[in-house]
This record gives structure tokens, C-alpha cells and sequence, in this order.
């Protein structure tokens, strides 16, 4: 098996050369913003959505993701909490349509990445082993932000890291994920990661790519460690890059409040609302979000459901300056028309930052988390000020 | 049909009442309306009343009406039709006379906003007027409700800022000498513009305040209206137009396509045109909402509205006043009393009794726009003939 293609995505939102997430993303809206290039471009049989931080541990949305990717309901999503090492080991071990989804989510860097695994052409990853060490001398608990880590760093690297690369180093150039990039430049390799966790890996698999030698990936977490051997050759990479915008510039809720939720409703809107489907009458008439009896020939219940396109155009926008209890803020809302559609649908900005967007402005729908009501995580879209290369082709 | 007047008009001051709850508000407006009546009229004369209310504060709202004004024997109904609640209301019980059913009825309007905390009032209102699973996480509030048509309609027509703040200028100059106006105060088109910004166009000054308060009329059928008064101010037309619930569906977003539906149906009923309107007051909870409704209610063409403010043409010495009163932006806007207000201010202007007295007018209008720019109602009075 081979790794066919590779998709990254990291959130506008930048701080201390680092992008974050904004309050708008979590893990699974991350590793849709990842997979959904590949899922429109592969067949995908199973997805498994790698973070050592998962956001939920119970009740992570695989249905919303499945349909987020325009998956069948049946497609097998399975969430693992895993560091890079783990991830490295789930690639090795990943079957023929398998996507292999890494999410690092933390306060101070955020990344996805995607790969999907074909016996096509690809990069060819060969195991080249795996070690387990002594304790781990960063151990974070769970819904603790941060690791305590065993205060002494020349310990750590002496005890920890050394060993494990060493007994991973092959005689070739070697490549780490899991540390920082000087800890990685000490012990004599390169980091090549925008964040250290199974994203990470997926991102140096990219940066491996391009590189013309074979080259030994070694993957660590606190204690173990896996390799693999990333023999170069052409990927399918999909870099979705959003342009930066300043972190400072974030929205943030400044007041919590519950707000009110209606399951019964999001479940009627789900399959329309997370799958962005219309549906169209046997008369031709489109409607978002579908309606049953059509308004131009009065047929009822003839509809079948069409996706809709992702790409449009702004048609009015207003910047909401005061702040809203439950939601974060400031923040924009907008009318858009969708390209070759007679729908418009009313959006927020996404990482729009202090800028007001205009009307006429283009952009894209993503996935996001547009509110949090009563404790559930509430997925739509939200319109982003941008449309890359990725959007045009799929529209294409 | 038969004719139908308005014999009595009365309110009380519109603001923050924290004093007064439905089951005060409503008993202290029944009593004003009826001393309001040239020849006095007996609570028990009133044969059924139409209650405007959009939240239900002090519970259910016919039943607080019919118990706190100790009008048990008569049917109450409630009606509830967003920021349109109030003209609404004078249609339901214009018609009821019309017909014949009922010959003298109340239509009171009345809400309060701030009865639950601030923390989750934008909640509880968009809990109202939103689409549970689509529109209402979105952070849709009212004012952006609005703001995403005039944000278009500005782009379109090259509408200015300072457009927009002429209206609140204007219309916080009228309420000034209004005694029950809720904002009394002068601003001017530098503090409209320098105000703290609330969303897209508009500042703080630009929106209408929270108020309470309750207004009322006495209707009655031309057969029995001598009875209480000979300076009668006669319902012409009344009319309510719909339109689309969600703002992505709405085509034409410069416009109020249910304000130009009430109107056409306001005005047929009426026999009169926007030509012959002599003073209107009109759905300003939103600066720039005033312009766009001077184009739908046909007072000038579209995209000339910024001509017409700018000209003084709807201020007080102007050719047509608009919102004498101050306005939703300066008197006040409890939803459900709203409309209904409006048509006490021109029952005051038509019988030469207003504290903004213009010269003799002869025929008025009143206009609500509402919920999510959904619902619009308007009602056209006409003097007494000489």
C-alpha cells in the first residue's frame, strides 16, 4: 500500500509564528477541513481520525464528519487518541481506501492533515520498527491543557529521545516528528512539521515528498517510538493554504450563556444542513433548505436531494460589533449567492478578523462549529473570504 | 362594509417601567383611552377586544387582558404578528366592526422588554422569529435582521452614513416635546455617527430603545359613533402583506416586499394613493429602515429616499412629516403597543390635538415592518370632514 495523496489544512489564525485554531474549530471540523479534498477525489471505505487531544471523548460527531465528507452512513469512522507515534503505526497498518485523518489541536499550534491509501502509485512507507521506552517523562492528564513534563530537559533527551532514535537511526538521513525542531537538530535530524502530532506526521510525509532521497521518518511519543522508511517518489498534495490573519484579531465570547437548543430540529435540518444538499423538484426547482411542497408548480414530495456548490459570492454582510452572550465575537454574518445556483444561504465569516467583508466578496463554505448549545456541539457552514485552487477545480 | 371610526386614543408613557407589570400597564391605558372619548363611553359599551402582544409576559395575554381590566363578559383575542402586532390588531377589529359582528371594540397593544436578563434577551426575542435548526445559532439578531437590507440597499442607491443618521436626528428632535416619548433628547449627525457601533450601518444611535409601554383605541361603527363623539377620525384602509421568513430567500433585499403588499392593500381599501398621505408614522426601529420604507410606501421613488431626508421633506415643516412623534427611534418600541401608538399619535393629528401639531392634516398612514422583515401592516386614518 502506498500513500496516494496527501491533503494538509491549517487554520488562518496566527500567533507566535504558529497557527491556532479559531473558536470556530475543533477536531472535527479540522480533520474535515483535511479529508474533505481527499473524500472528493478517492474512495474512501474507512476513515480513522487520529489526535492525541481529542476535544470529545464521548459523542464525537462520525455521522457529521461522514456526511461533512459526503460518506454514506455506513462508512466506518472510528476517533483514536494517539500521539505521532501511534499515527506513524496506523499509515503502516491502513488498508486500500483507508483515509488516515491527524488533527494537533492545542492552545498554542493547530494542523490537520490527511492521506489516503491507494496501491496505485505513491509514496511507499516500509516499517523499519518500533520501540517502546522507560516512563514517560511528559504525561498529560486528561483535561489538563498542558503535559507536566520531569524537569530536567538533558534527562529527558539522555533517557528518553536519544535511545528510541538511536535504536530507530538507520544509515540514511532521518527525519523526527515529536519533538521540537532543536531537540530534533541535537540528535542530529530534521524536524519538517508544523506540529508535532499525528498532523505532523502527515505534514512531513508531504515535506518527504518533494525531498529526492529516501529518508527514515521516526515518530515519537512521550515513551515510544515508531519508524518507518519514506521512499521518495510523486503524491497527489493537496496544501489547502489560507492566508494569515493575526490571532489577536480572534473572536471570542465574552459572556457564556446556554443557549437554547432544539435537537428535534437539527436533527430535521441534519442531512441538509451537514451535507449542504437542496433538494430539487421533478419540475427543476431548487430549494435550501429543501422544502417538500414546491412553491413554483405545487408538486409535493417529488424532490430528490442535489448537493449544492461550495463556492459563491457575497451578497449583503454586517459586522455584529456588540457582544452577544454565547457567541463569539465580533462577528460577521452574510447572505450568500452560490455559484451557477438560485440559492443564497446566510452564513457567519469565518477567520475574518477585523477586517468587514464586503459585498461581492468570494469565498467558500467550510465546515465549522457555529455554536455550542447546552453542551452540543452545533455543526453548519461558514463562509470563508477565500477560494483556492483546491475549490476551483472541484467546482471546475 | 360599514364605516368604521376611531372614537377614543390613549397610552401611557413609553420607557423603562419596572414599576409596571401587563396587569398594571393595561388597566392604567384602558382607563386614559376611555376619558379620551369626547362624550365619555362606559367599559361596559365595549363589546370585544383585540389584545397585541408579541412575548407573553404576565402569561397569557388575552386572559391578563380580560382579568385586569375586568372585561370577563367580552371575547379577548390575542394577536401576535412580530412588530406588525399592533396595526394588526386595528385590522382584526376594524374588520370585526365592518361586518357588523361587533360594534364598539378595544384594540390595546402592549409589551414589555426587559423582563427577563439582559444576558438573554437577544435569545428569547430570536427564539421568535428564527428557525430553530437553521437561522437561530447564527447570531441573527434583530438589528442585524435589518442591517443585512440596508447594508444592500445602501449599496445599491449609494446611500451614506449620514442618511441614515438624518432620520435619527429628525426624529429624536420630534420626540423632544412629546410627553411620552421614551428618549427625549437632541442628537446630532456627528454624535448618530460617532455613537458606539452596534452592527453593520448602525450605531447606538441609529436603534430604537428597549421600552415598555401600552397604547389603545376605541373603534366603534359609523351607526353608534355620535354617541361618543362628532370629531370621529375614520379607518380607511387597512391592509397586512407577508413575505419570505428567511433572509436567504429574499430577492430583493433594498426592499420590503410585505410593506409594499400592506400598502397596495391599505391604500385600494382607502381609495387613495401615497400622493394624498398628509402624515405618516412608520417602522423606524433601524435609522436606515425609514428611507426604505418612504420608497416602499411609495412617498418617492426608489433610491430617492436619501433626497427626501436630505430635503427636510419628512420633517415637521417638510411636505410630508414622517413620525412626528419621535418614532419608534425616539418614543419608544414596545412591539405589541407599537402600532397601535402610532394610530394614537395620528388620531391626536388628524383632531388638531398633537403635541407636534402640523396643519391640518387630512389624511394619515401608519406602517409596521417585523420579525425577520416577514410581516408589514398598515392602517390609513382620515379626518372628519368638516
Amino acid at each position: 500500500m502506498n500513500v496516494h495523496a496527501v491533503s494538509l489544512y491549517r487554520p488562518a489564525w496566527e500567533e507566535s509564528g504558529q497557527r491556532v485554531a479559531g473558536p470556530d474549530e475543533d477536531v472535527l471540523t479540522l480533520a474535515v477541513a483535511a479529508a474533505r479534498p481527499l473524500a472528493q477525489r478517492h474512495e474512501v471505505r474507512r476513515v480513522v481520525v487520529l489526535t492525541p487531544n481529542p476535544d470529545v471523548l464521548e459523542g464525537f460527531g462520525t455521522g457529521v464528519l461522514a456526511r461533512a465528507l459526503g460518506l454514506g452512513d455506513d462508512t466506518p469512522v472510528e476517533l483514536r487518541v494517539a500521539g505521532a507515534a501511534a499515527a506513524l503505526a496506523a499509515l503502516l497498518e491502513a488498508g486500500k481506501g483507508s483515509l488516515v485523518v491527524g488533527v494537533d489541536l492545542s492552545s498554542r499550534a493547530a494542523a490537520a492533515g490527511a492521506a489516503w491509501i491507494g496501491d496505485g502509485p505513491g509514496l511507499s512507507l516500509n516499517r523499519a520498527g518500533s520501540v517502546h521506552g522507560s516512563l514517560p517523562m511528559r504525561v498529560r492528564h486528561t483535561g489538563s491543557p498542558e503535559p507536566v513534563v520531569y524537569g530536567d530537559a538533558r534527562v529527558e533527551r539522555d533517557l528518553a529521545t536519544a535511545p528510541l532514535v538511536e535504536r530507530l537511526r538507520g544509515t540514511g538521513p532521518i527525519s523526527i516528528v515529536g519533538t521540537t525542531p532543536s531537540e530534533a537538530k541535537r540528535l542530529g535530524a530534521r524536524s519538517v512539521a508544523p506540529t508535532q502530532g499525528p498532523a505532523g506526521v502527515i505534514h512531513a510525509l508531504a515535506a518527504l515528498s518533494a525531498v529526492d532521497e529516501d529518508v527514515r521518518l521516526v515518530a515519537l511519543d512521550a515513551a515510544s517510538a515508531c519508524a518507518a522508511d519514506v521512499r521518495s517518489s510523486v503524491v497527489e498534495l493537496l496544501d489547502d493554504e489560507v492566508p494569515a490573519v493575526p490571532a489577536s484579531q480572534r473572536p471570542s465570547i465574552t459572556q457564556a450563556v446556554d443557549v437554547p437548543f432544539s435537537m428535534p430540529a437539527y436533527a430535521r435540518a441534519f442531512e441538509a444542513k451537514i451535507g449542504l444538499e437542496a433538494a430539487r423538484c421533478s419540475c427543476g426547482t431548487v430549494s435550501f433548505p429543501p422544502r417538500q411542497l414546491c412553491l413554483e408548480c405545487g408538486r409535493s414530495g417529488e424532490t430528490t436531494p442535489i448537493p449544492l456548490p461550495r463556492t459563491g459570492e457575497i451578497y449583503t454582510s454586517v459586522k455584529v460589533h456588540v457582544p452577544i452572550p454565547g457567541i463569539a465575537g465580533p462577528y460577521s454574518l452574510a447572505i450568500v449567492a452560490l455559484d451557477d445556483s438560485p440559492v443564497r444561504v446566510l452564513a457567519q465569516v469565518a477567520d475574518v478578523g477585523a477586517r468587514e467583508p464586503a459585498i461581492g466578496e468570494r469565498g467558500r463554505l467550510v465546515l465549522r462549529r457555529v455554536a455550542v448549545r447546552e453542551g452540543v456541539p452545533d455543526y453548519g457552514y461558514a463562509f470563508q473570504s477565500q477560494v483556492t485552487a483546491l475549490d476551483e477545480r472541484r467546482t471546475a | 362594509m360599514r364605516e368604521v371610526a376611531v372614537v377614543g386614543a390613549g397610552m401611557v408613557p413609553f420607557g423603562e417601567r419596572f414599576d409596571q407589570g401587563m396587569k398594571e400597564l393595561l388597566p392604567a391605558t384602558l382607563v386614559n383611552t376611555l376619558a379620551s372619548v369626547d362624550k365619555g363611553m362606559d367599559k361596559s359599551d365595549i363589546q370585544a377586544a383585540w389584545f397585541g402582544q408579541l412575548q407573553t409576559s404576565d402569561g397569557h395575554p388575552a386572559g391578563v387582558l380580560a382579568d385586569s381590566c375586568g372585561l370577563l363578559d367580552i371575547p379577548v383575542t390575542r394577536i401576535e404578528n412580530q412588530c406588525a402586532t399592533g396595526n394588526d390588531a386595528v385590522r382584526n377589529a376594524t374588520l370585526a366592526i365592518a361586518s357588523g359582528a361587533v360594534d364598539i371594540a378595544l384594540v390595546i397593544g402592549a409589551d414589555k422588554t426587559r423582563e427577563t436578563p439582559s444576558v438573554s434577551t437577544f435569545w428569547d426575542w430570536m427564539g421568535l422569529a428564527r428557525d430553530r435548526g437553521w437561522d437561530y445559532p447564527l447570531g441573527l439578531i434583530a438589528p442585524a435582521n435589518f442591517a443585512l437590507h440596508v447594508a444592500r440597499y445602501m449599496h445599491e442607491y449609494d446611500v451614506q452614513p449620514e442618511h441614515l443618521a438624518m432620520v435619527a436626528v429628525k426624529n429624536h428632535h420630534n420626540a423632544v416635546t412629546n410627553p411620552i416619548a421614551h428618549l427625549r433628547m437632541e442628537v446630532t449627525v456627528e454624535q448618530v455617527l460617532a455613537a458606539p457601533r452596534v452592527v453593520g450601518p448602525f450605531g447606538v444611535l441609529d436603534c430604537t430603545p428597549q421600552s415598555d409601554g401600552a397604547a389603545a383605541l376605541l373603534l366603534a361603527g359609523a351607526e353608534v359613533v355620535d354617541r361618543y363623539t362628532d370629531r370621529p377620525v375614520w379607518v380607511r384602509g387597512v391592509g397586512l402583506g407577508l413575505d419570505r421568513v428567511m433572509h436567504a430567500h429574499k430577492a430583493d433585499m433594498t426592499t420590503f416586499p410585505a410593506t409594499t403588499k400592506a400598502a397596495r392593500a391599505a391604500y385600494a381599501m382607502a381609495g387613495i394613493g401615497p400622493g394624498d398621505i398628509d402624515v405618516a408614522e412608520v417602522h423606524d426601529c433601524f435609522s436606515g429602515v425609514e428611507l426604505m420604507n418612504y420608497e416602499d410606501l411609495g412617498f418617492c421613488e426608489r433610491g430617492d429616499a436619501k433626497k427626501l431626508i436630505e430635503s427636510g421633506g419628512t420633517a415637521l415643516t417638510g411636505s410630508l412629516p414622517v413620525n412626528p412623534s419621535g418614532g419608534l427611534k425616539a418614543k419608544g418600541h414596545p412591539p405589541g403597543a407599537t402600532g397601535v401608538a402610532q394610530c394614537v399619535e395620528l388620531f391626536e393629528q388628524l383632531r388638531g390635538e398633537a403635541c407636534n401639531q402640523l396643519d391640518s392634516p387630512r389624511w394619515a398612514l401608519a406602517h409596521n415592518v417585523g420579525g425577520p422583515t416577514a410581516v408589514s401592516a398598515v392602517t390609513i386614518l382620515e379626518a372628519a370632514r368638516a
